[in-house]
């Protein structure tokens, strides 16, 4: 019954000082699905990240791993506050995905070195491999450090803000880029985003993230740029959830055939609710992919 | 000049020293904790004072004092609640103003306390040899045995934590190995000079690379290169040695830095 899910949140309440980042959480994330996080600035996509990925502790509420283990996690941080004159290549920081699975003590084998340039090559960078990282560009950085995430062969892919600053087309090649890597990997993707016009197109779920979570089924149609504009003015920071008149789905609504697209009246197929249990309920019922966890993993 | 006794074991303990320094500091100046050099070797001299005053071998006061220090630095900056420099700055004066009251309750003048500040050459025995390479012979096993996790907390630290890395644990074992390693340095540099030996090698060495394994084997090679060259320097000048070797560092930095192709400058700015 549970075996579709790999994390859930419970009433996860995040806390820093004197903000409540996010307020009762619940959320699960089921096994081979692509969900992503929108939500206005400070509403804690990254918060919420973190804590899935174990860098941040609930002040209240539990984080659960369905038989997935941290090494599984591949966090891919929004900027990393990292001096880009550190002297190492490319290959090197994606090798560096792969140490916590080979442990303490030992060194890298030729096997590493292999996945390592795999996974380079996955994102289109191979011949990059042995330059400086400090020496790519910010959209090349980015791809490193997904190759590095990748390097670890995680089941859990967590992407926060990975296209913040690239132009439309260089977001439609990156979310098509995840998309086939989510395909060829079988990976489960959580992606905390501002692309509106692009990411709903990609991920079968979108979760809106301000305090709480709030989740939405997510027919293309629905969102669509222009719907979305129409439905929540054009301002990032208007999705708030109370103020707009959306409605609600009880039910996570996808057509075996195609699930992609809506049959449904797109007006009528996402929801006002904070859903508090739905979102653990609508895991139980998307499990079509769960198969796929003992799929072999590309090198 | 190597008839002299005294001179081979200023050279042999200088070259094991400097290697040491310098593979250490390949990770400090990486994780641009230059400074903590200086707050360590300083809280020593704490350390230094009060096994004189108590008839503690001085080596194990201060590798006490400066371990303390050093752990202590780590864990006030990582609890968020000082900064760095802040505590390298208090931690720094409580150590000496401690070696300054242990020295005013030894009754007698203390010779050998000016030794420890500066380094001295003349002071080196047998037996510090032999203490300078099996603590150094430790220090290189634990390196080579945690290296990749050393690199991938220096790199990123938060992501090594997200991936599982151990990198608070790589954190202290750093600041405690640095500060063993200060310890068995400052008799031949000196406490005021042993964190320049422990900065300059690499801070040189990033001047001419962007690949970690050379800037390592770089900075094992300017690290002997201001021991040894510095010592002979001093030997046929008649200068002060510890002195010397961090003249002739300096010199040789600055040359890099100018002619650098690359200009590692993130050494001066955090
Ligand atoms: N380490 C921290 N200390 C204090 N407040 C924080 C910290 N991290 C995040 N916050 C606060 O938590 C809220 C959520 O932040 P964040 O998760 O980064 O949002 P988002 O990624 O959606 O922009 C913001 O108000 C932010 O200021
Ligand atoms: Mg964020």
């Amino acid at each position: 019954m549970n075996e579709s899910r790999l994390v859930s949140l419970q009433d996860v309440t995040v806390r820093f000082e004197d903000v409540t980042a996010l307020h009762d959480v619940n959320l699960a994330i089921k096994s081979g699905s692509s969900t992503a996080l929108i939500g206005p600035n400070g509403g804690g996509k990254t918060t919420l990240l973190k804590v899935i990925a174990g860098l941040a502790k609930p002040s209240r509420g539990n984080v659960r791993y369905y038989d997935l283990k941290h090494s599984e996690i591949g966090y891919v941080p929004q900027e990393n506050a990292v001096d880009w004159r550190f002297p190492v290549s490319a290959l090197d920081v994606v090798l560096m995905g792969r140490y916590p699975a080979l442990g303490l003590v030992r060194w890298l084998g030729s096997e590493d070195r292999k996945v390592g340039m795999a996974m380079l090559s996955e994102v289109g960078l191979e011949r990059l491999a042995q330059h400086p990282v400090g020496s790519l560009s910010g959209g090349q950085k980015q791809r490193v450090a997904i190759a590095r995430a990748l390097a670890g062969e995680p089941r859990l892919l967590l992407l926060d803000e990975p296209t913040s600053g690239a132009d439309v087309e260089a977001k439609d090649n990156f979310y098509t880029l995840i998309s086939r890597l989510k395909q060829e990997l079988s990976l489960t993707i959580l992606i905390a985003s501002h692309d509106l016009g692009v990411v709903p197109k990609f991920v079968d779920d979108v979760a809106c993230v301000a305090g709480g979570v709030h989740l939405h089924t997510c027919p293309s149609e629905v969102w669509d740029e222009e719907h979305f504009q129409r439905l929540y003015g054009t301002q990032m920071e208007a999705v708030l959830h109370g103020k707009v008149p959306h409605r609600m789905v009880q039910e996570h609504h996808k057509p075996q055939s195609n699930p992609r697209r809506s049959t449904g009246d797109p007006e009528s197929s996402h929801t006002n609710n904070t859903v508090r249990n739905d979102a653990i309920r609508l895991s139980k019922k998307t499990n079509e992919k769960s198969g796929k966890k003992s799929q072999k993993r590309k090198p | 000049m190597f008839e002299s006794a005294f001179m081979i074991r200023a050279l042999l303990g200088g070259v094991m020293v400097s290697f040491l320094l310098s593979l250490l500091g390949f990770f400090v100046v990486l994780r641009k904790m230059s400074f903590i050099g200086v707050g360590i070797a300083h809280a020593a001299f704490g350390g230094v004072a009060l096994g004189q005053l108590v008839g503690v071998p001085v080596l194990i006061s201060a590798t006490l004092f400066s371990v303390a220090t050093g752990l202590g630095i780590g864990a006030v900056t990582r609890k968020g609640k000082i900064k760095e420099d802040t505590a390298i700055g208090i931690f720094f004066a409580a150590g000496m103003a401690l070696g300054v009251i242990f020295l005013a309750l030894k009754p007698g003048y203390s010779a050998d306390l000016v030794s420890y500040l500066f380094g001295s050459i003349l002071a080196i025995t047998p037996v510090d040899l032999w203490v300078i390479l099996g603590v150094s012979l430790v220090i290189l096993v634990l390196i080579l045995l945690f290296f990749k996790e050393l690199l991938a907390s220096s790199f990123d630290a938060e992501l090594a934590r997200a991936s599982g890395i151990p990198e608070a644990g790589m954190f202290y074992l750093l600041l405690a190995l640095v500060s063993v390693g200060i310890v068995i340095s400052i008799k031949i540099v000196g406490i005021v000079l042993v964190s320049a030996l422990l900065v300059l090698p690499a801070a040189t060495a990033l001047q001419w690379s962007r690949r970690w394994f050379f800037v390592l084997v770089l900075s094992l090679f300017f690290g002997l290169l201001y021991t040894v060259g510095g010592l002979i320097i001093s030997y046929w000048l008649d200068f002060p040695s510890g002195a010397t070797i961090v003249i002739l560092g300096t010199v040789v930095f600055t040359c890099s830095l100018l002619a650098s192709p690359l200009r590692y400058t993130a050494i001066f700015s955090k």
